[in-house]
């Protein structure tokens, strides 16, 4: 009979973010993985072809610095040269501007009244940001959790923002819920840097920058961090697999226990307290503490079961929306591509085909309707000329990202993969007139393949969608947005927990200072409990 | 799909539906007291509210029950879904009899109460009275069961008082006559005879498909006719189910679903029916939130059962303590003429009630020929029933 401490579940970086907090106390970790690999969503399984993968993600903007200080990430092997990678948006007509420093500190590419347009739009919305950023890594004030001392960032926000003025005071709870397009439409002109800021407001939610809230998607960036640089997009020495491993190197040395290629596939529980964790081959493994890092649609309805869920709250898991609409594109080049119009340096930033708000809004459209967009928007990153410690001999790597071709398809994904390949591979003509030859391998991951590959209900790289409805004290739900469920014992981390996608370690971080905190008030805290 | 539409607007502009005794019931009926139950014409009184009730208690009394919501429930996983629907442990149930029970929320707040017929382990049919079937499929997800509305395939006639088992055997039936309360057996064309009722007295209630419906009136009509028998309606049922100290969803506590406000929600304990959770079963909705609420005593109030000095009807009143401060409301009150004592069901916040029993009062207002008469009279709180009748359960059953 094997014991831990805790158990894990699912080796991504929060599942490794929790147990390094978690060994670092004594605790016995084990962390179960049913792949081959660590880093979830983030590990880099995606093979181009023999020698060379890219993962999903390539670009990180959440990580604060004081999780890197938390995981120690700095002693494993992340570097402090990383590039901040400025962001080119591009249409079909060789315009472009240029985006660079924190989110758009320097911009080329638009006259000095629209510079000083976005510089006021700029000092408003980070000014916004700041205030949610309070929010944003703490665990989320709930029924549970909302001592005076919790309560006292609402209080300290509210007097921050209303000594701002009364402008600003009105502002905030003006733009809240609006729609980006109309606030850049109110505050600038240049369709480009419109339609970049639409495109970021909305990648990876179901929104257009026509929808209602979809302004909160740009605060939600806005108010990200790497290391102390605010809004700013990060590209790791080494990349994301390099960043991964720093995890993995943490939680190792922090003395805790991998299983790979080992399925969590049923929770033991006894009186509704969790004991531990059958797997695939039908091994047992016994802990006090199961901590799930996978989906929560996984959590609720795999594991937990929905014969054991109250029925209100089966409701609200199954109304939960998770079906997935950002696809990757990976492609292999022979050379590094040429540009008709950017300089060699330009290719080391993101490229957003992103023409104008209404070409990101009709992008939208069709995906209500399950269908691919005519004219897809993306954005590209060539790893490989940003970092020299990228390069491999097989080739130069484009990574892409393609927004809004949703889970579920009319016509299927098997048929429409090679006819969005080919509408990608039509605008990158534009931009790289010989790219089409160069190409000597592409791997196209659709939301569907990412639910195969990467055992995500969906596919969705939020594991739920991201919508202010379900953020902070409502994520997954209200009731358990203290990273617990109703199984004692049973606790969840993740993407589908605050405060979200992308890699910011923090809800595995919080999830592993809840299961301190109530293990230290209480062993038998749940029985205490009211909610 | 336009169809529907239209099919669905026009129910709604439609008189109420008639349940498959209404035409037997309609031509007894003198004074035209009708209501909505459920979507049925239901009677409120047919001829005279007291002889009514005297029927219940004295001889036998006939009440249209087909308007009940009835759910039928089959399938491998039958019993699983019902131990997390309801509050009770079925798998405790035998086959052949009722259980009364009630199903809760996740905040472990009552939804409803009704009847559980148990036919076998993969075979039950609940009566409730108010609809649910939204809340009992989402409750079904994961459970292989088969789950469907059959309140307007099946009629019911509750037959009740003293004189019924004689009126059921002339008729023939003479297989009630090992029935004891809360058993129930089936006859051929698939009538279902239990014995359970909503008076306390001697009765039983016969569920039977529709079209049976108008033969099975006239059979027992004509059995009965030398025993007392009597076309009731709902107002004589009541005072006999006070009598009994019954509550009545929405009328004495208000349900989960329908309570607008948040604090008139209620729990099981807070209505009188803590003896019915079953807390040994591992999982039941709601279950989770009570255990929280009886470690935490996080109840509010509780179901009182009051006798009021004097003979006036205190529905509606508000009780006092100490002729002071309110503690409570009377839910529902009635003049019991078995008991010859003015009664009445009440919600009273804790701890009046169950700390504090004594120095209580109610508030009546009594409208005289447009005068009020404001009265301050003394309640004691009881135990339920107020009326207890041995032939209730004597087994076998009372003869005449």
């Amino acid at each position: 009979m094997k014991s831990y401490d805790v158990i894990i579940i699912g080796a991504g970086h929060n599942g490794m973010a929790a147990s390094i907090k978690l060994a670092k106390t004594g605790r016995k970790v084990l962390i179960l993985e049913s792949s081959s690999e660590f880093g979830g969503m983030a590990s880099s399984n995606i093979l181009l072809n023999d020698n060379v993968n890219q993962p999903l993600p390539h670009l990180i903007n959440h990580l604060c610095s004081k999780s890197i200080k938390d995981l120690d990430l700095i002693k494993y092997g992340l570097k402090t040269k990383n590039f901040f990678i400025p962001s080119i948006s591009v249409d079909k007509n060789q315009n472009y501007i240029s985006f660079s420093g924190s989110y758009g500190s320097q911009i080329d590419g638009i006259d000095s009244n629209e510079k000083a347009n976005w510089e006021k739009l700029k000092k408003r919305m980070f000014f916004q940001a700041n205030l949610l950023k309070k929010f944003l890594y703490k665990s989320p004030i709930n029924r549970e959790n909302n001592s005076l001392f919790d309560k006292l960032d609402f209080l300290k926000t509210g007097i921050n923002l209303r000594i701002k003025g009364r402008e600003e005071f009105q502002e905030f709870f003006r733009m809240m819920l609006m729609c980006v397009a109309d606030i850049l439409e109110e505050e600038i002109n240049n369709d480009l840097l419109r339609g970049l800021l639409a495109f970021d407001a909305t990648l990876g939610i179901n929104l257009g920058p026509r929808s209602p809230t979809s302004y909160m998607g740009l605060l939600y960036r806005l108010a990200g961090e790497f290391n102390g640089a605010q809004g700013a997009q990060i590209f790791p020495e080494g990349g994301i697999p390099k960043l991964i491993e720093t995890f993995y190197k943490s939680s190792t040395s922090a003395g805790v226990e991998f299983i790979f290629k080992n399925e969590a596939k049923n929770l033991i529980f006894e009186n509704n307290k969790v004991t531990g964790i059958k797997t695939q081959n039908g091994e047992e493994f016994f802990a006090d503490i199961v901590l799930s890092s996978v989906s929560p649609i996984k959590t609720f309805f795999d594991f937990i079961g929905p014969q054991r869920l109250d029925t209100g709250l089966l409701r609200e898991i199954k109304s939960l929306r998770y079906k997935g609409n950002v696809s990757k594109l990976n492609l292999l080049l022979n050379k590094i591509p040429k540009s008709s119009f950017l300089s060699n340096e330009q290719l080391s930033a993101r490229i957003t085909y992103t023409p104008s708000i209404n070409h990101v809004e009709e992008n939208f459209n069709p995906s209500k309707y399950q269908q691919l967009p005519e004219d897809p928007n993306f954005e590209l990153l060539f790893p490989s000329i940003i970092d020299e410690t990228n390069i491999n001999d097989n080739g130069i790597i484009a990574s892409i990202i393609i927004q809004n071709t949703p889970y579920s398809l009319k016509d299927g994904w098997d048929s429409s993969k090679k006819l969005l390949y080919s509408k990608i591979m039509l605008t990158l003509e534009k931009i790289f007139p010989d790219i089409k030859k160069s190409v000597l391998a592409s791997k196209l991951i659709s939301p569907l393949d990412i639910e195969t590959i990467f055992n995500v209900p969906g596919g969705h790289w939020h594991h739920s969608e991201l919508q202010i409805d379900r953020m902070y004290s409502l994520r997954p739900v209200f009731k358990y947005s203290s990273y617990r469920t109703p199984i004692h014992g049973l606790y969840i981390c993740g993407a589908g927990t605050h405060p979200g996608g992308g890699i910011s370690g923090k809800s595995g971080i919080n999830a592993a200072n809840q299961i301190i905190k109530d293990q230290k008030q209480n062993n038998h805290y749940y029985e205490k409990r009211i909610d | 799909m336009k169809k529907e539409l239209i099919k669905s607007k026009s129910n709604f502009n439609n008189p109420l539906k008639k349940t498959p005794f209404y035409e037997k019931f309609s031509s007894q009926m003198t004074q035209g007291y009708w209501y909505d139950w459920s979507g049925y014409k239901a009677a409120s009184i047919i001829q005279d509210q007291e002889l009514e009730y005297f029927a219940i208690r004295s001889t036998t009394s006939l009440f249209d029950i087909s308007p009940l919501i009835k759910y039928r429930i089959k399938g491998k996983d039958t019993e699983k879904f019902l131990n997390k629907l309801t509050v009770r442990n079925v798998i405790l149930q035998k086959n052949n009899t009722v259980q009364y029970t009630l199903w809760c929320n996740d905040d472990g707040h009552v939804l409803d109460d009704g009847t559980l017929f148990k036919f076998s382990e993969f075979d039950y049919r609940l009566c409730c009275q108010e609809r649910h079937l939204p809340w009992l499929l989402d409750t079904a997800i994961g459970f292989d069961i088969e789950l469907f509305e059959e309140t307007d395939l099946v009629a019911g006639l509750s037959i009740q008082g003293p004189t019924s088992a004689s009126v059921l055997n002339n008729a023939g039936l003479s297989i009630i006559n090992t029935l004891k309360p809360f058993d129930f057996v089936t006859i051929k064309k698939n009538i279902l005879i239990s014995r359970t009722g909503f008076t306390g007295d001697l009765g039983y209630e016969i569920f039977l498909p529709n079209q049976l419906a108008n033969n099975f009136w006239d059979k027992i009509w004509e059995a009965g006719k030398y025993l007392g028998i009597k076309a009731i309606g709902f107002n004589a049922l009541n005072i006999a189910r006070v009598e009994t100290g019954f509550i009545v969803a929405n009328s004495d506590f208000i349900t989960a679903e329908h309570a607008i406000r948040n604090n008139r929600t209620r729990n099981p304990d807070e209505i009188g029916l803590s003896w019915m959770v079953d807390m040994s079963k591992p999982f039941f909705n709601g279950k989770d939130a009570i255990v929280k609420i009886r470690k935490n005593n996080l109840s509010k109030y509780v179901f009182a059962a009051l006798e009021i000095d004097g003979k006036e009807p205190a529905d509606g009143a508000i009780i006092y303590h100490d002729k002071k401060h309110e503690v409570g409301i009377i839910t529902t009150a009635t003049w019991s003429p078995t008991a010859k004592k003015s009664i009445a069901l009440a919600s009273m916040k804790l701890p009046y009630g169950q700390k504090i029993k004594s120095n209580l009062w109610v508030e009546i207002y009594a409208l005289r020929e447009l005068e009020y008469y404001k009265m301050m009279k003394k309640v004691s709180i009881v135990k339920t029933p107020f009326v207890k009748l041995k032939r209730r359960t004597l087994t076998p059953p009372l003869k005449n």
